[in-house]
């Protein structure tokens, strides 16, 4: 049974504990940010310039007069450190085809194709392929190309009609999955995911065992409050300061990285908070049953790493051999992971990530039931 | 005020595997007494002040305090005592004010810390941690923690010890001072001396049995009457004295 008159003394007393240990800070706020920090710098090397395979076969007016306009607007000539260089064109890719092969690669930031019917009597529609997992710079390539269209379109039609007429021209674009690996977009939410997974496992593991083990806790059993009021007071701080760090972090990768948030803000806070919540429970779990910290650390470990490298954080899980793919369908940082990448890139909402909810409270039910079992005060 | 019995404890018993480590202990403590229960390293003195404490489980026999069954209600009675652990730690990182803070909120009934570190002294280190204390201080701001209730029976398990002759004798005054406000104590110690000038009654205890109780008066009387001699004759002085003479009563930590 929950005290909750209790749980306001320990939960203020547990808040400036962990503001007053600076090594529980530096986990929480600067390792994920210095984290993130050389993975985003990694991926952003070349983010400025977008590699584009072009197709215009220039076989009508409007698609030659497109292609002057294109060509300076996205000044191709100059050199590639001149940050107003927005594209590179690939000119290997021949064919639409191996173009879309080489966006499914990562090799092509963006595909652009100017379709045969392309005339100033009956308008046209440009083509642009994106890669998905990289929406940041497919959204790049579809302004700057929208923007072109836009522009035009006007111009085409005061040259024909005297005036701006309805819209002939407009643009779609598709979106291709591809394999791109040193994509902020990708790393960040699984650094951010991998961060919680920290915080909840080793936040418990190691403050908590410290209690344990000095007595603390054993002082605490004289007063009159259950075990459950004092894990719920230890957890809201955590969960408290894991949002915090989620906030920050996602802030960064946004504002810093140019990590795109095409869902909301809210379904990401959901799941990080479902996913904290259950990663505590595999705190819990260890911390409760271990008798001090020699015992905790290697069982730790095993969950962590693992956990860590075969739930796709830092690789794509369609890179590790095929009998494995499917394992790590079940890992619970995989559904925290992929459940943010999702709202992140995809731009999904909580709502439609049935499986992915479902898979974090299965687990959550399960280790809470493991940690309730082997829970020891001493 | 209720009944003059505030402690009864009847036929406790606690094993771990084949180990009987508590056998049929009984006894009871009246309002305002300070009881004793003194034996020697591993006699069971620390697991019967537990099972009373209500953290550690009553294999069998009964404890009632304050008219509440310990096994019970446990609730109630962790609301009216004071526990003083012989092996535990304060939280680091929380000051003295902070850590009765938080124990304060809970209960239902509370001192303030203020007045709590006034009473044992320490209102200079209201804002220290509990490791920045020598030992006498941190002994002192462990009772202070175990009063922040305003309990009806406080437990202390051996308060003194690994105490200089300064500190213990501050304890004992403040053990006294605790008395005269009329609370209950219950106390373990390795110190006869200390056990002959706080307590009313004593409990002896050795091989997890109380062997003997009554007050240290009678006990002594009995065992003279028994013919006993000291091997030694007994001086108008001993070492203590001297010692207590050349440094003084004057606490070193204060």
């Amino acid at each position: 049974m929950l005290d909750f008159k209790s749980i306001i003394p320990l939960t203020i007393a547990s808040i400036k504990m962990y503001f007053r240990d600076t090594t529980a800070i530096f986990f929480t706020f600067v390792f994920p940010i210095l984290f993130l920090a050389v993975f985003g710098f990694i991926g952003s090397g070349d983010s400025i310039n977008l590699e584009v395979g072009y197709f215009n076969e220039k076989e009508t007016d409007a698609a030659v007069a497109f292609d002057e306009a294109f060509q300076s607007t996205v000044k191709i000539d100059e050199e590639p450190d001149n940050p107003s260089r927005i594209f590179s064109l690939d000119n290997e890719v021949t064919t639409v085809e191996e173009g879309r092969e080489k966006l499914e690669d990562g090799d092509l930031n963006a595909v652009l194709i100017i379709p045969d019917e392309f005339t100033f009597e009956s308008g046209g529609q440009v083509e642009i392929l994106v890669d998905e997992s990289n929406a940041s710079f497919g959204e790049v390539a579809a302004n700057v190309v929208s923007g072109i269209v836009g522009g035009f379109n006007d111009q085409a039609a005061v040259q024909q009609f005297g005036e701006p007429a309805p819209t002939p021209f407009t643009v779609t674009t598709e979106g291709v999955q591809s394999d791109e690996l040193e994509s902020i977009d990708y790393l960040a939410p699984g650094i951010i995911a991998f961060s919680i997974l920290s915080l909840g496992v080793f936040s418990i593991t190691e403050g908590f065992i410290q209690l344990k083990t000095d007595g603390s806790l054993r002082r605490l059993r004289v007063a009159p409050i259950e075990a459950g009021t004092f894990l719920v007071a230890q957890s809201l701080t955590r969960v408290l300061m894991t949002m915090i760090n989620v906030i920050t972090m996602l802030f960064m990768s946004v504002v810093f990285f140019g990590m795109s948030l095409n869902g909301d803000i809210f379904s990401f806070l959901i799941i990080s908070f479902l996913g904290v919540v259950m990663f505590l429970g595999f705190g819990y779990a260890i911390a409760g049953w271990a008798k001090d910290g020699n015992q905790a650390a290697p069982v730790s470990n095993i969950v962590f790493f693992p956990m860590m490298f075969l739930s796709g954080t830092f690789f794509p899980r369609e890179s590790f051999p095929e009998w494995l793919v499917p394992v790590t369908d079940y890992i619970p940082l995989t559904y925290v992971a992929d459940g943010m990448r999702d709202i992140a890139n995809n731009g999904v909402t909580i709502f439609n990530l049935g499986p992915e909810v479902l898979g974090i409270l299965v687990w959550t039910v399960l280790i809470y039931g493991v940690a309730i079992k082997v829970f020891r005060w001493e | 005020m209720s009944t003059k019995r505030v402690l009864e404890v009847k036929d406790l018993t606690k094993s771990y595997g084949d180990q009987q480590v508590v056998k049929g202990v009984s006894f009871s403590v009246d309002r305002g007494e300070v009881f004793g229960i003194l034996g020697p390293n591993g006699a069971g003195k620390t697991t019967t002040l537990e099972m009373i404490e209500t953290i550690r489980e009553i294999d069998s026999g009964s404890a009632i305090l304050d008219g509440l069954d310990v096994a019970a209600e446990p609730k109630k009675v962790k609301e009216r005592i004071g526990v003083q652990l012989q092996s535990s730690a304060f939280f680091d990182k929380l000051s003295l004010v902070e850590l009765l803070n938080m124990f304060g909120g809970l209960f239902p009934k509370r001192h303030s810390a203020e007045d709590l570190l006034e009473k044992v002294q320490l209102t200079k280190k209201a804002k220290a941690n509990v490791k920045e204390l020598s030992g006498g201080q941190k002994q002192r701001f462990s009772v202070a923690a175990a009063l922040v209730n305003d309990p009806v029976v406080l437990f202390l398990d051996e308060p003194t010890t690994g105490l200089d002759p300064q500190a213990r004798r501050n304890m004992w005054e403040l053990i006294q001072q605790i008395k005269d406000e009329g609370i209950t104590i219950v106390l373990t110690t390795h110190y006869m001396e200390e056990a002959e000038l706080l307590c009313d009654r004593i409990a002896i205890m050795d091989e997890s049995e109380i062997v003997t109780l009554d007050t240290p008066d009678n006990l002594i009387d009995a065992l003279l009457k028994r013919g006993f001699k000291k091997k030694k004759e007994v001086r108008a002085a001993d070492l203590e004295d001297v010692f207590i003479d050349l440094t003084g009563k004057d606490l070193r930590d204060a």
